[in-house]
């Protein structure tokens, strides 16, 4: 495979993940720009023994710790407050788009790879490189944790409250 | 109690489609006693259908590919040329010094061609594209000539420079341009090339 398919097919692909993961679209777009850039500079070491978005992915998600740390920011979830503060009326796909940015990274990873590229849960595991039922609690508890942040536990699903 | 829990997670896996025939039937004998886990399961529905619905992706921003080629083709330059170093000895060092400095370049101290726009893998206006080009020691009996994509666009006979203004909007992408010294056969003498990127220019400042 040559670098130029590798941009064609997952260049869209990454940007969504670093999108979901960071819930901006500039700091995505510059997450991805720059884990395609080390990826072509380190393309010719890479010997296939992951698949390709994989390998990717991992690229991308340590651009995404950087990005964070030299941002003075963190991975780890924001409480309660910041989160009203960050998102008071913003529309309902905005606001559940930052509240998985939010979600602690176990629980964040797995939602987005699902989400935002639609992977099914043995490709997640294989690219997270966990064992597909840890995929699964985390998952569920992910899902948990975003019903909570969202206010719907107990009630109708409904972001409009 | 420790039951339903493992049974939460069947629901999560179950609206996600990712339950085995066998896991299905013991999610559906559970859900047929307990009224709990069937209400987690509705519930589960039309979160997973809620999030489905609110999770938007996104398209690329634009140009996104145009600037990281820009990027790798400036890194590939300079690879280049770092690449052409490292297997060189000392002695042959010496020789590409003798080589480059030659007699032409010592008297003037300057590049055979000289290129003054558009600077190496830059982005471009559509209705800008102007490329220029100086020469030093440019015998007379020479003659220069701009190619784009091998297609020759602009040629000077006397003077120590090049001018090419293209006089329509060029269409979006990359553009490979020569710069050529050519003696009376028509043999290429010196050249140099670079590539540039045009985008249309009411996009320009997104980049």
């Amino acid at each position: 495979m040559q670098f130029e398919e590798v941009v064609t097919m997952y260049s869209d692909k990454l940007f969504n993940m670093a999108f979901g993961f960071t819930g901006n679209y500039d700091d995505a777009s510059d997450i991805t720009q720059e884990a395609l850039f080390l990826a072509y500079k380190s393309f010719s070491k890479f010997r296939g023994d992951s698949n390709v978005y994989t390998w990717l992915y991992r690229i991308a998600k340590n651009e995404c710790y950087k990005h964070f740390n030299k941002n003075k920011t963190s991975l780890l979830p924001l409480n309660a407050e910041m989160i009203k503060e960050a998102v008071p009326d913003v529309e309902n796909k905005l606001r559940i788009q930052k509240l998985i940015s939010t979600l602690p990274v176990e629980y964040r990873e797995p939602i987005v790879l699902k989400y935002y590229n639609d992977m099914p849960y043995e490709e997640i595991a294989n690219t997270i490189g966990v064992p597909i039922g840890t995929v699964r609690s985390r998952l569920a508890r992910g899902k948990e944790m975003l019903e909570k942040k969202l206010n719907l536990r107990g009630g109708q699903p409904s972001l409009s409250d | 109690m420790k039951n339903c829990d493992n049974i939460k997670l069947l629901i999560q896996a179950f609206v996600d489609n990712e339950l085995s025939a066998e896991e299905q039937n013991i999610l559906e004998t559970h859900i047929n006693e307990c009224k709990d886990c069937r209400a987690e399961l509705e519930n589960a529905k039309k979160f997973n259908k809620l999030l489905k619905e609110n999770v938007t992706k996104v398209d690329l921003p634009p140009y996104f590919e145009a600037k990281l080629w820009a990027r790798i083709e400036r890194e590939k330059s300079k690879r280049f040329s770092f690449a052409k170093l490292i297997p060189i000895t000392v002695g042959a060092m010496c020789v590409i010094f003798v080589a480059v400095f030659s007699f032409q370049h010592l008297k003037t101290g300057k590049p055979d061609i000289y290129i003054v726009s558009p600077e190496v893998n830059s982005i471009v206006p559509d209705n800008d594209v102007t490329i220029s080009a100086a020469f030093y020691n440019k015998p007379k009996s020479q003659e220069a000539q701009i190619l784009i994509n091998d297609e020759v666009v602009a040629r000077e006979k006397e003077s120590d420079q090049i001018i090419y203004t293209s006089d329509k909007n060029m269409k979006e992408g990359y553009y490979k341009m020569k710069i050529q010294i050519i003696d009376k056969n028509n043999k290429v003498v010196k050249q140099k090339e670079q590539m540039f990127y045009v985008v249309p220019d009411g996009k320009s400042s997104e980049l």
